[in-house]
């Protein structure tokens, strides 16, 4: 007995795949990357009958071509890794187009077990599905699961634990691809039968060569003899040609699986008009679709920043308080003044700066997770893609964009469902333009300091309207002269709606803005603890001749194009760590000297143009150090990182010089 | 008679049959896995000046207009 299974759990994407492997593994899990690859690697453990269960969440995919780096993942981990058991997630309700994975990935390996999921949501449908015969058919064993419910995990761990022990036999069907197809493989399989092809079964390889999969025609290259191989594999490809041979061997497996769907599949009733298509009548109605989009992205927008604001009160109380308990416990205990210094102004007060924004950034991403879950965000993305067409850019990268409002990490990392490497690359160059919660906490803050009434609302509207102008802007002009494409092709399931469950909404939430406070207690830690260093020495110095100060000074001439005096080049330089940071800083750099709360000291020390000039520029200019951080892993570029920060800051600069000049001009 | 039409001429609630596919090879693979074969069934549900949204086999795929437009099929009367 192995004392430890490795599971691959597999699925099209939409299927519950995702609430299965959490009803398996629980919290029990581990989110990583892909070796070499920006596609996240997702691991579990789970403990059944004495064994322990390595569960891996492959990459949702509806196929296993080299098509996508998702796919290829997908593929490569069952054929080189080889999982003691792959588990094949299955909607029930949507057999046919599941089953085709299913029969590709029987090709590949034959330690497979189906799940066959949403059991409940099939029987709602009035589909009755044959399990037994099914399993019959493909030669596997198939368990019905409710993975939401937790339904028939103790039945699909037991035929996962069967297989991967070998007590489970296991025969899976063999595809016959008719006359015309399978006289090809013959032939080829006669060239390839005595080739090493590195433990890629022979049949598969084969179909794969047919369908002229680049990833295998590579591999044969590489092959000794490989080029001669190709050449007699080509001549027998272009022997008879009808059609496009990778075409005709899909549209083989859909005719075979219609055939599976038609003997194991029983409708009880005909499909009337489903809840779905109500719904969908009126959310992507032509006219309606679109005001009912902005209505609910306002509502969302609402609801957290009204719900969220009495929870960063807290937050705020609480850290402020904390930082004074610790600052009178320290000094009671008699410690250096200038640790309690660094513990109090430096650590509590920096990183709890960042984390009073945790509240507003989970309930925004709560209430997302909630509209994905149920299925609205798809449909978002269908709604706004013909706007995003017009920019150049895919409909799905809206979602990813309306993700940076939470925080700009994920919505860096959801570019990831882009399939092509330009798209991906401009969702993510434009991402950072999105004011994400903390930039928005910032403006809020600020404005409230300087306008009043309709006047506040207009600042802050102008700002994310701007913002909105610049993304249009950098999308088009980075189509049109940088990263110039065809317009992407448009292809997306809208999958049925339902009801979320509230573990997979926490542990989606969880999952984003979980990068939030891994980053506070990371990366803001210990820029907290040099912004303390930086404006406390030299020590005994005043404020005005610390280090930061110093360095402030140095970028003041650029300022002053934009009106801005050396501190708030320091709040600016700080900010770069993160946007948070700048009124914490300018907290310091005020209070220090005029020793009064930060809104009275600002409001007379600034003028409005000032403070909209500033609220411009760090709406612009790079977000903070760890979306760079993550600008640099997912694009696996140093040029495109450095593109992107470069661009920002000439773009924040140029904007401020233009806004506070005409603010000039015009008076203010 | 029979007409030979792109899906994206078709209207909400009109149905057809598929009869040819002109689109690149990535494409043409892509919507071929994804259940767009020749004579699938396929109905318009949602028909926008943008993107389309269709039923095919039992689910709702949206698809844009520029892929619409390659897909031809035979409308059922």
């Amino acid at each position: 007995m192995k004392m430890e299974i490795t599971v691959a759990l597999e699925g099209n994407p939409n299927v519950g795949k995702s609430t299965l492997f959490n009803a398996l593994t629980g919290m029990r899990q581990h989110v990583g990357n892909w070796p070499g690859k920006t596609v996240e690697k997702k691991e579990g453990i789970c403990k059944f009958k004495g064994r322990t269960l390595k569960i891996v969440d492959l990459p949702g995919t509806y196929s296993l071509t080299a098509y996508s780096i998702a796919e290829m993942i997908a593929r490569d981990f069952v054929i080189h890794e080889r999982p003691d058991v792959v588990v094949d997630s299955v909607d029930a309700s949507n057999l046919e187009r599941n089953l085709y994975l299913t029969l590709q990935t029987l090709e590949l390996t034959d330690k497979v077990v189906i799940a066959l999921n949403m059991a409940d949501v099939a029987e709602a449908r009035g589909l009755e599905i044959d399990v037994e015969k099914l399993s019959e058919v493909l030669g596997v064993p198939v368990v019905p699961t409710v993975a939401d419910k937790r339904r028939g995990m103790d039945d699909l761990l037991s035929a996962m634990v069967g297989v991967a022990e070998g007590k489970i036999k296991t025969k899976p069907c063999k595809l016959d691809f008719g006359r015309h197809i399978e006289g090809q493989i013959k032939k080829i399989e006669e060239v390839l039968k005595d080739v090493d092809l590195g433990g890629h079964p022979l049949r598969w390889f084969v179909i794969k060569l047919l369908e002229n999969d680049s990833e295998v025609i590579q591999i044969t290259k590489s092959l000794k003899d490989g080029q001669r191989i190709l050449e007699r594999v080509n001549a027998i490809r272009k022997s008879e040609i009808h059609h496009e041979m990778e075409v005709e061997i899909a549209d083989k497996r859909y005719e075979i699986i219609d055939k599976i769907v038609k003997d194991v599949l029983r409708k009880e009733r005909p499909p009337a008009e489903e809840i779905s298509d109500k719904i969908d009548r009126v959310v992507t109605h032509k006219v309606f679709g679109l005001p009912i989009l902005l209505g609910i992205f306002a509502s969302i927008f609402w609801v957290t920043f009204n719900v969220s604001a009495p929870l960063m009160d807290a937050f705020d109380g609480f850290f402020g308080w904390l930082g004074e308990l610790t600052g009178a416990s320290m000094t009671s205990l008699n410690a250096p003044r200038w640790f309690t210094s660094l513990i109090v102004d430096g650590v509590i007060a920096g990183v709890g700066g960042v984390m009073v924004f945790l509240p507003l950034i989970a309930i925004f991403f709560l209430i997302f997770a909630f509209l994905e879950d149920w299925g609205y965000m798809a449909r978002a993305a269908f709604v706004m893609d013909r706007i995003m067409h017009a920019i150049g850019l895919h409909g799905k990268t809206f979602l990813c964009l309306l993700m940076g409002y939470g925080c700009n990490i994920p919505g860096i990392m959801a570019t990831r469902t882009l399939e092509h490497r330009k798209d991906r690359l401009i969702a993510i160059l434009i991402s950072p333009l999105i004011p994400c919660g903390a930039r928005l906490g910032v403006m809020t803050f600020l404005v409230a300091i300087f306008f009043r009434g309709n006047t506040a609302t207009l600042v802050m509207l102008s700002l994310i309207v701007l913002s909105l102008a610049l993304v249009v802007l950098m999308g088009i002009l980075l189509r049109k002269f940088v990263l110039p494409g065809e317009h992407p092709a448009f292809i997306m399931e809208l999958p049925p709606y339902h009801k979320p469950t509230i573990r997979s909404l926490i542990i989606h939430t969880w999952e984003r803005a979980g990068v939030f406070v891994k980053r506070a207690g990371t990366i803001i830690l210990l820029v907290s603890i040099g912004i303390w260093a930086l404006s406390s020495f030299p020590s005994g110095a005043e404020f005005g001749s610390t280090y930061a100060a110093q360095l402030g000074k140095l970028f003041e001439p650029l300022g002053r194009l934009m009106g801005f005096d050396w501190r708030i080049m320091v709040a600016l330089i700080f900010g770069f760590a993160a946007k948070e940071l700048t009124v914490a800083t300018l907290g310091i750099l005020y209070g220090f000297e005029e020793e009064a709360a930060l809104a009275p000291a600002l409001a007379t020390a600034w003028t409005p143009l000032i403070a909209y000039t500033f609220l411009v520029v760090q709406l612009i200019y790079v977000p903070c150090l760890a979306s760079v951080a993550v600008l640099k892993r997912e694009t696996n570029s140093w040029k495109w990182t450095m593109f992107g920060v470069a661009y920002t800051l000439i773009l924040a600069l140029i904007a401020g010089v233009i806004v506070y000049n005409v603010g000039l001009l015009m008076g203010y | 008679m029979k007409s030979f039409i792109p899906l994206s001429m078709l209207s909400e609630g009109e149905q057809g049959k598929i009869v040819s596919i002109m689109g690149g090879r990535g494409l043409t693979r892509r919507l071929a896995e994804l259940g767009f074969n020749l004579d699938t069934k396929v109905k318009v549900l949602r028909a926008t000046s943008g993107p389309i949204v269709v039923l095919l086999r039992e689910s709702r795929i949206a698809i844009g207009r520029g892929v619409a437009m390659k897909i031809f099929v035979e409308v059922e009367e």
